[in-house]
């Protein structure tokens, strides 16, 4: 039997989303845990992408495999 | 392990008309709820999925069916309806809130994974993309899907702000270049020339602009003046004349009455009112003269008349005086109001000199008096000079109105470009900050989609080991089973099932299963699926999943159920499918982990009814030990229970029995099959409660009885009926012995499972040797 586990998968996959982010350098890792809870809620609206990525630093690194 | 059920009770809820109560042993990790149809199971099941998981059960995608009328009873209010579940050692009471359940407790309550045997094929044959819908209800990522919409919504959104200033910037440059080719291309290019142009100095053209209205509003209030000026002098020489003439008026009447002096006058006026007031008068009063007052009065009037003309001229040349006075003062005025109107022009003139033609140059020095010290009597030359600048500046009117003019294309050139401009540096800016923005979500996006696809692919590979695992425990050696799960890369949400059948790889499980391989194949992929999401207490449901299937599978399929599934949580059976219960009933399952409950018969009147179902050895012993013994249900309880046994070891030895087509045999052929290297050899034992034990003697005792069980227990007849009460507990009691030396005390299972060098029981404790029959190989079962 596979070992049990407490995360639900909204909450496995935005955990290795805002990973993703921080690595792509779209995301500060200070910020992560924030917005991982708030992807893996499904509370983010357009202006809150559009307010996250406007207010990080610039892109870097643009063509790394994030995914 | 997962908190165990320890209760339910149902009101009026579904088929439970009356209050129905179900006590776990919550030391088991199976209960096996067995009924025929019609008796409640799906009445249980969607009480379980009523407040453990706040749905309306099986009602759920039903037609033309409301949980509002038809989750109540038959006839019962809603507000009668209740669940109450109890679970390691919480309770949680579910009710109907208009058409919603509401569940309260004091914790979470914990959620059922139920699977129906009407969605047993939800995951297999049905279209990729229901099938990907059936599988999402597992992999729930709808949060995530919703987030990473938004995130698409706002790429979007910025794509289209991008086109848009893109768009607004080419108008700009577009717009920028028909004003730089109209301008003849002053510059390399129209864009430097409009940053260049943009910064010049708009104020000085609107400067200018105001300077050159100046003066031609200067000709124009100066021409009024002067026109004005005329006007009023005409009237001035108007009142002058009539001055002259009230004056000639009154020197004629002077002269006409030299004599005549005011109080002579005065006098006569005096006289006039005396004799006007003595009629009858006859002498004079002074001289006392006769006089003729009529003829004295009718020369006192003439002689008044005739000075009353003098007086009436008088006041007629001082009237002319006063309004030939007025005029000349508004005439002095108007000519100070043109001198000024003339100066301002002249000064707004000079001023603008840049304005007037070449060739036609202003001579100021011809207007001496316009620009003197101001001189009362100079005043009208100095106003005519005004009229005279007037006549001669009129022809370079013109060309003031046509710089004005010009002045203002300039200035609406200049703003055209300054707003072209800025709107070209603005769109250029906002493209600057939009285009990096795009960057991050295109990127941001890129990777959600792909962890999208990577989580569910990878979780749908992680099932796809535990489904191929279970399945391959199912259906051992069939040739069936490498089953994958493959997402459409072209297309969302949908997924395809592939599998192998004999030596096809990769083909539709559905398109070559049989009916009940794909049920398993269903029931495989929802405990893999179940087991991946379950939450810390979840309960596995299934509802009467299994049809009619051989023992092999049916066996395979309680080993899966007990040692796969029910090790870290609860698993609520139901069947209708009686093999299923007898299995247990019998000893060929695991007994001792499994609470089997059985339902009643379902009236309108007394609903769901259940009661626990003993075990075949259980009534065995209760049956030794009746009193008044029955002889006939003794010796048939005794035979079944020795031929379920000896069933089931001839068919672990592959025993020879005599062939038949039906496959079904006797007591003394399945004895008979025992042959005698096989009975003397075999032992069995229960470490650490029971040491070795031969069965031959046990058998051989049983060989000499079984003929009891069809003289007493199978049929009427008179031989039957001297066969004394004791041999027939003799029979029973021999069986009882047998079977506890079989049956594990600990799990109830018989040792039916191959392992190492003995059968073994589920939980291992109990064992049977030799695994063959001296000199034989293995049997096929032994050999799964």
């Amino acid at each position: 039997m596979s070992e049990q586990t407490h995360k639900s998968p909204d909450q496995e996959l935005a955990a290795a989303i805002t990973k993703a982010f921080v690595e792509a350098q779209l995301l500060d890792a200070g910020k992560a845990a924030k917005q991982e809870d708030r992807i893996a809620s499904g509370v983010m609206r357009e202006g809150d992408w559009r307010l996250l990525f406007e207010t990080q630093r610039p892109l870097k690194n643009a063509g790394a495999d994030g995914g | 392990m997962a908190k165990k059920l320890n209760s339910l009770r149902i009101k009026g809820f579904r088929g439970a008309t009356s209050q129905v109560d179900f006590s776990f042993d919550s030391e088991k990790p199976v209960i096996l709820i067995f009924g025929e149809n019609g008796t409640g199971k799906s009445t249980i099941v969607d009480a379980l999925d009523f407040v453990c998981n706040q749905r309306a059960g099986s009602l759920v995608g039903r037609q033309e069916t409301n949980p509002r009328k038809h989750l109540p009873s038959l006839d019962a209010p809603a507000a009668d309806l209740s669940v109450v579940l109890e679970c390691g050692g919480s309770k949680w009471s579910a009710s109907l809130d208009s058409a919603k359940p509401v569940v309260r407790g004091s914790s979470v309550c914990p959620d059922a994974a139920i699977l129906r045997r009407s969605k047993l094929l939800d995951f297999i044959d049905v279209p990729p993309a229901d099938r990907y819908k059936a599988l999402a209800a597992f992999i729930d990522v709808s949060k995530v899907e919703k987030s990473e919409q938004s995130l698409r919504e706002a790429r979007k959104n910025i794509t289209n702000e991008i086109d848009s200033a893109t768009q607004s910037k080419a108008d700009a440059v577009r717009n920028l270049e028909l004003v730089w080719k109209a301008e003849g291309c002053p510059a390399p290019s129209a864009v430097q020339w409009a940053e260049a142009k943009a910064g010049e100095d708009l104020g000085t053209l609107l400067k200018t602009q105001n300077e050159i209205g100046a003066v031609l509003t200067a000709f124009g209030q100066a021409r009024d003046a002067e026109v004005g000026r005329s006007t009023w002098e005409a009237e001035w020489t108007a009142a002058e004349a009539a001055l002259e003439c009230a004056r000639q008026e009154l020197n004629t009447a002077e002269s006409e009455s030299a004599a005549a002096e005011s109080q002579l006058l005065d006098l006569l006026g005096q006289a006039q009112r005396y004799l006007e007031a003595h009629p009858d008068l006859a002498l004079c009063p002074v001289c006392e003269q006769p006089i003729d007052p009529a003829e004295l009065s009718t020369r006192i009037i003439a002689r008044r008349k005739m000075a009353r003309a003098v007086e009436e001229a008088s006041v007629k040349v001082r009237q002319t005086q006063k309004i030939a006075g007025e005029r000349r003062t508004a005439l002095d005025s108007r000519e100070e109001h043109v001198i000024r109107e003339g100066r301002r022009l002249a000064e707004l003139v000079r001023a603008s000199e840049a304005a007037v033609p070449q060739g036609q140059p202003v001579i100021w020095s011809a207007y001496p008096l316009l620009f003197g010290e101001a001189d009362g009597n100079l005043r009208k030359p100095a106003a005519d000079e005004v009229g005279l600048m007037l006549e001669r500046l009129g022809p370079i009117e013109p060309s003031f109105e046509g710089a004005l003019d010009s002045v203002g294309n300039d200035i609406a050139n200049l703003r055209n470009i300054q707003t072209l401009s800025r709107n070209l540096a603005q769109q250029s800016k906002r493209l600057e900050d939009l285009q990096p923005l795009r960057q991050r979500l295109d990127r941001a996006l890129q990777i959600m989609e792909s962890k999208r696809r990577g989580y569910v692919e990878g979780v749908l590979d992680s099932v796809t080991d535990r489904v191929e695992a279970l399945y391959s425990r199912l259906h051992p050696d069939e040739n069936v089973g490498n089953i994958k799960f493959l997402l459409d890369p072209d297309k969302r949400g949908s997924l395809s099932i592939r599998g192998s059948f004999e030596t096809q790889d990769d083909i539709p499980p559905q398109a070559y299963y049989s009916e009940s391989h794909l049920d398993t194949l269903g029931i495989c992929i929802f405990l893999a699926l179940a087991e991946r999401y379950a939450s810390g207490d979840r309960i596995i449901v299934l509802d009467d999943v299994l049809t009619s299937t051989d023992q092999g599978h049916l066996d395979r399929f309680i080993e899966l159920i007990h040692d796969e599934c029910a090790v870290q949580r609860q698993v609520v059976l139901t069947t209708h499918y009686r093999p299923l219960r007898d299995r247990y009933r019998y000893a060929h399952g695991p007994l001792a982990n499994v609470q089997l409950i059985e339902l009643l018969p379902w009236t309108r009147a007394r609903g769901v009814r259940h009661t626990n179902t003993k075990p075949e050895i259980d009534d065995l012993r209760r049956l030794l030990t009746d009193e008044p013994l029955d002889r006939q249900a003794l010796a048939s309880k005794a035979g079944v229970l020795l031929e379920a046994t000896l069933d089931k070891i001839t068919l672990l030895y592959g025993c020879r029995v005599r062939r038949k087509p039906s496959g079904d045999y006797t007591l003394g052929e399945l004895l008979d099959g025992l042959e005698s290297k096989l009975r003397k050899r075999l032992q069995t034992g229960a470490e650490p409660l029971q040491g070795p034990v031969n069965l031959a003697e046990a058998l051989d005792g049983l060989a000499s009885l079984t003929w009891i069980r069809n003289q007493v227990g199978a049929h009427f007849n008179y031989k039957g009926m001297e066969i004394s009460d004791k041999k027939i507990v003799e029979f029973g009691r021999a069986t009882l012995e047998l079977l506890d030396l079989l049956v594990c005390p600990k799990c109830g299972d018989l040792p039916r499972r191959h392992d190492g060098s003995a059968w073994r029981c589920s939980c291992r404790t109990r064992w049977m040797t030799p695994l063959a029959i001296p000199g034989d190989p293995l049997s096929e079962v032994a050999s799964l």
